[in-house]
């Protein structure tokens, strides 16, 4: 039988562990505070990003399919509604996800709506402008039950979005129609309360990344940073994820800019585009550990709700987002990591 | 066989469980097959990757190392012996631990000094020594009941 939303919604592994519909726990005592959930139709999503787990041009088997490196299982909303209640009094957050599918904004604000009615959660929505003709859409979101909006951008130059988002792969998606919602979402949410989303690693310079970032703080935007991780299947399957090092210096550049402590034309780079200055003292950001851990939407106490473990490597891999504040062992690798400057 | 929390246990095979293992040992013609139990698997959640490490054990050391989507762990040798054969079927098919955990065996060790190892306060056997221990593994991870499948 098809399962389709708004009846039925893909969960995150995490989640899914988190509600006790999947066995499982994290690795290091993690915990999942924010719930992702993910808009479905049996016909699937219509872009084809090349990087994306849910790309319609992926060549994989259905029970194969995986998005942010893991699997995605479906349930019924009433009954992830349920287990939310009985095992989810720690969750500070919910994200409903859009997917570019003609029925997907108007599911989106009923799933919304739904879960303000049933739970204690703050909302959050992850839009794909693709669907959004107008300002009045951003509005009935927020009517809808979300206090923020994330947007994933993705790539962080026109060429490289047109590459792996537009043209480039008969896509969808306009790079100026992604910024233009942004500048909504702004308007409608208030600064600080609409996140634009980065993978790290899709052949940018950290240079241009960090412009990016920049650019969404100067709109009123904070930057939710992710890694790349290569889906099997998919165009980039056998592209390889971006250095620690680069990672890490993205990381601190984006906790300084969203932090308020400092802006890109503070920083230096050299003639790779790697930040060699940052323009603060770094000792104390780098042993405090906060700026490397998942940059997300926040929850009722104002940290990171969305702290997505283990999202973007394997449990065995030394961590990119930490899910939780890294402790002695964990900073003497990061120095390390920083300081490595290898492509 | 006894059901704790929903999780099985047969009582045809001893466990170890040094360093928190949940690993069931099981004597054949002279070989023990070594597998994982339902405890590490609830708790694991679907095994993603299984490798084997090291063929030359002694008691206690690793044999290698699981890997689910949001946990790794090494698991370790309940007697010293060498690696004779490995379940290769399984190797490239982890699910299978999750699946059927008894029948899913991992590798068969030729042992080294079987009776002294198991004599070790880690191997448990025995419905009462087995609840005794899981029981006292749900407080120390502060398990719920898996769901009922």
């Amino acid at each position: 039988m098809p399962q389709n939303s708004p009846e039925y919604l893909q969960t995150s592994t995490a989640a899914a562990m988190t509600m006790k519909l999947l066995p499982g726990r994290f690795f290091r005592g993690a915990r999942l505070n924010a719930l992702n959930l993910l808009l479905t139709y049996e016909d699937g999503c219509k872009a084809n990003c090349s990087y994306c787990g849910l790309s319609k041009a992926r060549d994989v088997d259905e029970e194969d399919r995986t998005f942010i490196r893991v699997d995605w299982p479906s349930y019924q909303i009433d009954e992830i509604i349920k287990r939310t209640n009985e095992h989810g009094k720690h969750l500070q957050r919910l994200c409903v996800s859009m997917i570019t599918h003609p029925r997907a904004f108007e599911d989106m604000c009923w799933v919304m709506k739904k879960f303000k009615d049933e739970t204690d959660l703050l909302i959050s929505g992850l839009i794909s402008p693709t669907m959004i003709k107008d300002k009045k859409s951003i509005e009935r979101i927020r009517i809808s039950g979300a206090d923020m909006v994330g947007i994933a951008i993705d790539t962080v130059t026109p060429e490289l979005f047109e590459e792996h988002r537009g043209k480039g792969v008969k896509g969808p998606h306009k790079w100026d129609h992604y910024w233009e919602v942004v500048k909504w979402c702004v308007e409608v949410f208030g600064r600080g309360n609409v996140g634009v989303h980065l993978i790290v690693g899709l052949g940018e310079t950290e240079r241009e990344m960090i412009e990016s970032i920049q650019r969404a703080e100067d709109l009123g935007a904070k930057t939710h940073l992710f890694s790349f991780f290569p889906e099997g299947g998919s165009k980039l399957e056998k592209h390889v994820q971006p250095s620690y090092g680069r990672y890490r210096r993205v990381q601190l550049a984006r906790y300084i800019i969203n932090g308020g402590l400092g802006s890109l034309n503070n920083m230096k780079f050299n003639e790779k585009g790697q930040v060699i200055e940052f323009g603060v003292d770094l000792n104390k950001i780098i042993q405090d550990g906060e700026a490397f851990m998942t940059s997300g939407c926040a929850g009722k106490n104002g940290k990171v709700a969305c702290n997505r473990p283990f999202g973007n490597e394997r449990p065995s891999r030394p961590i990119r987002n930490f899910p939780f504040l890294p402790d002695e062992q964990d900073i003497k690798l990061i120095k390390e990591q920083l300081a490595d400057y290898s492509l | 066989m006894i059901e704790i929390n929903n999780m099985k246990f047969p009582l045809d095979r001893k466990y170890y469980k040094k360093h928190g293992n949940h690993i069931w040992l099981k004597e054949e013609g002279g070989i023990l097959r070594i597998g994982m139990d339902s405890f590490l698997t609830e708790n694991a959640g679907y095994l993603s990757y299984i490798t084997i490490d090291n063929r030359k054990l002694s008691q206690g050391e690793a044999i290698g190392s699981f890997e689910s989507a949001k946990f790794v762990s090494k698991f370790y040798s309940p007697i010293s012996g060498k690696v004779v054969s490995v379940n290769e079927d399984v190797l490239n098919d982890p699910i299978k631990v999750n699946k059927d955990p008894y029948n899913a065996w991992i590798v068969e060790i030729e042992p080294e000094n079987l009776d002294k190892d198991l004599q070790s306060d880690d191997i448990v056997e025995g419905e009462e020594g087995i609840k005794i221990w899981i029981e006292s593994e749900i407080i120390r991870l502060d398990c719920d009941a898996p769901k009922q499948s």
